[in-house]
């Protein structure tokens, strides 16, 4: 009888010690993963079409216009919220949710048209060669703060992907 | 289409029954077996004992006071074989003075501590040994739901080996997944009668009269090749206790709550409340004469363990008997259950794990309403013969209301209408032939999914062979035909091989292959919906998913040792195709989710029970599942799978005073999924934070019966009694410890 009740509180003990070990808490989220930076704006603005300015960062090189919300609405891609218009400068800030992840095309997109689904322009491009041609592959971390700059130039847009 | 299956079932009514016409007329005289079977050491009635007699299909289970009845028994000497969960087998031989006579027998049987014993199942659909089916199944008692103090079934499921519990998702040795309550690849049946839903095909638990369930078998592995569609992970089989020969009296209260969580995080939206949980049962049952009665009822009230979870549930049973004969049986049984809920789908985040969404209407509540009503017609065409005839219906329907008000654009109405033909039939001793068809017409009216037929109609037959050497071979094929208003009938073929051999009296080896499949649910194929940022566009084109199972596996039961030990081993193998998921259709500017068969996977896996009594008033229970579950068109680990699943459960009898006591306690481990769709995390706050599950019950009992004289007994249930906060559910705090006090009367 003694040495099923060592047993039996032994074997309770160890439960509680393994069990005691984990178990899900508040303080296990991990910190925000973020893309962060600063976008200028060089020459003038479009008189009219400027519906909204956003980051956005894919997954994937988009290969059509509506492939840019597909990849949005299935969580291959993050945005920003709209960036001010008609301005020099404007910062951004996006929280990266599911980090680390990975994306391969990250720009700055202007929606000139009212179709959100086809019309999309790219303004720039994140290229760490600084050729817009080649695009640049930036991974975000858990808890990592990434910056990216871009400077946007009305004059000289980058080639668009659809073209 | 509705008008040709009812013809086509009629039919097959019609030409079953005129076919076995000749063979009841050749019945010769017989007798009745009445009897009881008692506990050895205190005599009293055991109920739920299964009494069969030897190479006949004869059999019957006892009522609460441990009687039995079996009519038409035939011959001078018959063996009469009897087990109980906890019990050891009882084997005996009676010699019947008159074959016209009533014979009137007590079978005693010894207690073994644990449910080590030899047990009868019906999961071939049929009674028959548990070491004769070539397949694993576990069995729960009415005995292990009461003693855990379950108010839904399927927290009694999370403690059977191979099977764990995901939502309202069954999922048996790593065949289901996480598939937001649509489509079940699991079989759920009550008394034969399935009870999946006709939109989503999924399981409705709060349904279930958990207090005249008298046993409930798990078989796992496809099960198709006897059951059909849904069946393709395995099967869940319940069945309802007999009327009692005296009126029988029992009931249930239970209270508790929930304790205080650790993290003030969490804690801080009670304000120093304790959310509270109650609930009562009440079961009455009577024999008289030709009429049996059983009625039962409950109502559950839970306020959870977070916020804006709280329900309240009442539902009921009826079932009524008629013997108007020995050689037949009518059984008309209804159930009604409604709940009003309200809806937690996921947390805010990990940090508000108790809390919903910013954006949750806190207006809106889920009610939901199920009923069934079945007729089932048992006739004993000759002690080698029986006939089962069944229809029914289960009508379910549910709706999201805001202060009152149905939102029109959420709510289903579904018929299931079911039939079940099933003739069972010995041959010269040696070969056993079951046989049947079944249809299934589900009929939906709903603003999710409009309004949509879907018809199934089946035969199947299987034989089973006493070959020498004391092998059973098994062999059966089931055909399945589906028909929807919008597509063209598929065909399903779903054979099945096993085998079963008594190598000695304490070894059994089995092995077996079967296929499964499920046909996709109507919510699967026409759900037409706007779910939060997502559109749901329908996919009729989806094809019914299958797999095939194999698995071998041996028992060792030895006899010689002393003392009660049960070993059972088994390798599995589940191929699973085409397998249906909601995935983004990207070729369609909007984006839409569509249900398709897309998936490829494999699962091999290796599970070992063992059960044992260490001493007569103390026994443990483990069961280890071991899985490799693969999606083979990614090559990776397949989503919601957990590799590792183990249980474990201690009782110790003991006496405090003239108070006998008795004290369990269970262990449940699964090791952290390993992936999940990491989309989730992109729109659900952390959704991707999981961990192993390390959960223990524990549960003390005392009967008062020999201090007050009263068949009382009062228990105090501790529920994760760790406190351990894990998510079984993607972005769901599974419950924290709760504490409970219940009183039965028996």
């Amino acid at each position: 009888m003694q040495h099923f009740t060592a047993v039996l509180l032994t074997s309770v003990a160890l439960v509680l010690v393994v069990s005691s070990c984990g178990g899900l808490s508040p303080t296990d989220v991990p910190p925000p993963s973020v893309l962060q930076g600063t976008v200028t704006f060089a020459n003038d603005w479009p008189d009219s079409n400027v519906n909204q300015v956003l980051v956005v960062a894919l997954e994937a090189k988009p290969t059509s216009p509506d492939s840019i919300l597909a990849a949005v609405l299935s969580g291959r891609a993050i945005f920003s919220e709209a960036l001010p218009t008609y301005t020099t400068e404007a910062p951004y800030e996006v929280e990266i949710p599911g980090a680390p992840r990975t994306f391969t095309y990250v720009v700055v997109a202007m929606q000139n048209g009212p179709n959100i689904l086809t019309d999309w322009l790219m303004l720039d491009v994140y290229s760490p060669v600084n050729d817009p041609a080649q695009p640049g592959t930036v991974i975000v971390d858990v808890g990592q703060t990434v910056t990216i700059n871009f400077a946007v130039d009305f004059n000289n847009l980058p080639p668009q992907p659809f073209e | 289409m509705i008008q040709r299956f009812l013809g086509a079932l009629f039919v097959v009514v019609v030409l079953m029954a005129g076919g076995t016409t000749g063979v009841s007329q050749t019945v010769s005289q017989s007798a009745v077996l009445r009897g009881s079977v008692v506990d050895r050491q205190t005599g009293e009635g055991l109920q739920g004992a299964t009494i069969r007699i030897a190479a006949t299909q004869q059999g019957a289970y006892t009522d609460s006071r441990g009687r039995f009845s079996i009519s038409r028994v035939s011959g001078r000497q018959i063996r009469v074989l009897t087990s109980f969960l906890g019990y050891q087998s009882g084997d005996t031989t009676i010699v019947l003075p008159d074959s016209r006579d009533t014979a009137v027998v007590i079978i005693a049987l010894t207690a073994s501590g644990l449910n080590t014993e030899e047990i009868v199942v019906s999961a071939g659909r049929r009674v028959q040994a548990v070491q004769d089916v070539p397949i694993s199944v576990a069995t729960l008692s009415n005995r292990d739901l009461l003693e855990r103090g379950v108010t839904q079934l399927d927290e009694a499921l999370r403690y059977v080996s191979g099977v764990s519990v995901v939502g309202d998702q069954v999922n048996i040795r790593g065949a289901s997944g996480f598939a937001f309550g649509v489509g079940s690849r699991t079989m759920v049946l009550l008394d034969g009668f399935p009870l999946m839903s006709g939109d989503n095909g999924d399981i409705k638990f709060d349904v279930l009269p958990l207090a005249d369930v008298e046993r409930v078998e798990i078989v796992k592995g496809a099960g198709s090749a006897l059951y059909g569609t849904g069946a393709l992970g395995g099967v869940v089989s319940l069945f309802t206790s007999a009327p009692s020969e005296e009126l029988s009296v029992r009931g249930r209260v239970y209270g508790g709550g929930y304790t205080p969580l650790r993290h003030a995080a969490w804690q801080d939206y009670r304000q120093g409340s304790t959310p509270v949980e109650w609930g009562a049962d009440l079961r009455l049952s009577q024999q008289l004469g030709t009429v049996g009665i059983n009625l039962s009822g409950g109502i559950r009230s839970d306020e959870s363990y977070r916020d804006f979870d709280r329900q309240l549930r009442g539902f009921g049973y009826g079932k009524l008997r008629w013997t108007p004969s020995d050689e037949h049986t009518v059984t008309v049984s209804t159930m009604l259950a409604q709940s009003n809920a309200e809806n937690f789908v996921y947390w805010r985040d990990l940090s508000n794990a108790t809390l919903p969404p910013l954006d949750q209407n806190l207006s809106e509540r889920l009610w939901t309403s199920k009923l069934t009503a079945a007729i089932e017609w048992s006739a004993m065409l000759s002690p080698s013969t029986s006939l089962v005839v069944r229809p029914g219906l289960f009508r379910t329907r549910f709706e999201n209301r805001i202060d009152g008000v149905t939102l029109d654009s959420n709510a289903s109405t579904s018929i299931a209408y079911n039939t079940d033909v099933q003739l069972t039939t010995t041959l010269a001793d040696r070969l056993i032939l079951t046989s049947g068809i079944t249809g299934r017409l589900n009929v939906v009216e709903s603003d999710l999914y409009g309004a949509q037929a879907q018809s199934i109609v089946s035969v199947f037959s299987q034989a089973e062979w006493q070959l020498p050497a004391a092998v059973i071979l098994t062999v059966g094929a089931r055909l399945d035909r589906e028909e929807t208003v919008s597509l063209d009938p598929q065909l399903e073929f779903s054979p099945k091989l096993g085998i079963s051999w008594e190598v000695d009296a304490d070894v059994h080896v089995r092995a077996s292959v079967g296929r499964g499949f499920r046909a996709a649910t109507i919510a699967e194929r026409y759900a037409n919906i706007r779910y939060g940022p997502f559109q749901v566009r329908p996919n009729a084109d989806i094809r019914p998913e299958y797999s095939w199972s194999a698995e071998a596996g041996v028992r060792y039961s030895p006899t010689s040792l002393g003392l009660p030990l049960d070993v059972d081993m088994a390798v599995f193998a589940n191929e699973l195709y085409d397998l249906i998921e909601p995935t983004f259709d990207l070729s369609d500017p909007r984006v839409p989710i569509t249900f398709r068969n897309i998936t490829r996977a494999r699962i091999l896996g290796a599970e070992l029970s063992l059960r044992m009594a260490l001493a007569s008033w103390l026994g443990i229970e483990t069961g280890v599942t071991a899985m490799l579950p693969r999606d083979l068109l990614l090559d990776e680990p397949l989503k919601y799978r957990n590799n590792v699943l183990w249980y474990s459960r201690g009782s110790w009898t003991f006496a405090v005073g003239r108070l006998p006591m008795e004290l369990q306690a269970e262990y449940r481990f699964q090791n952290r999924v390993e992936t999940i769709d990491d989309r989730l995390s992109v729109f659900i706050p952390n959704a991707d934070q999981r961990v192993p599950s390390h959960v223990v019950d524990a549960r003390l009992f005392a009967r008062l019966e020999p201090l007050t004289g009263l068949p009382v007994r009062i228990g105090l249930i501790g529920r994760n009694l760790l406190d351990y906060y894990y998510a079984e559910v993607v972005a769901n705090l599974s419950p924290t410890r709760s504490v409970l006090l219940q009183v039965e009367w028996l």
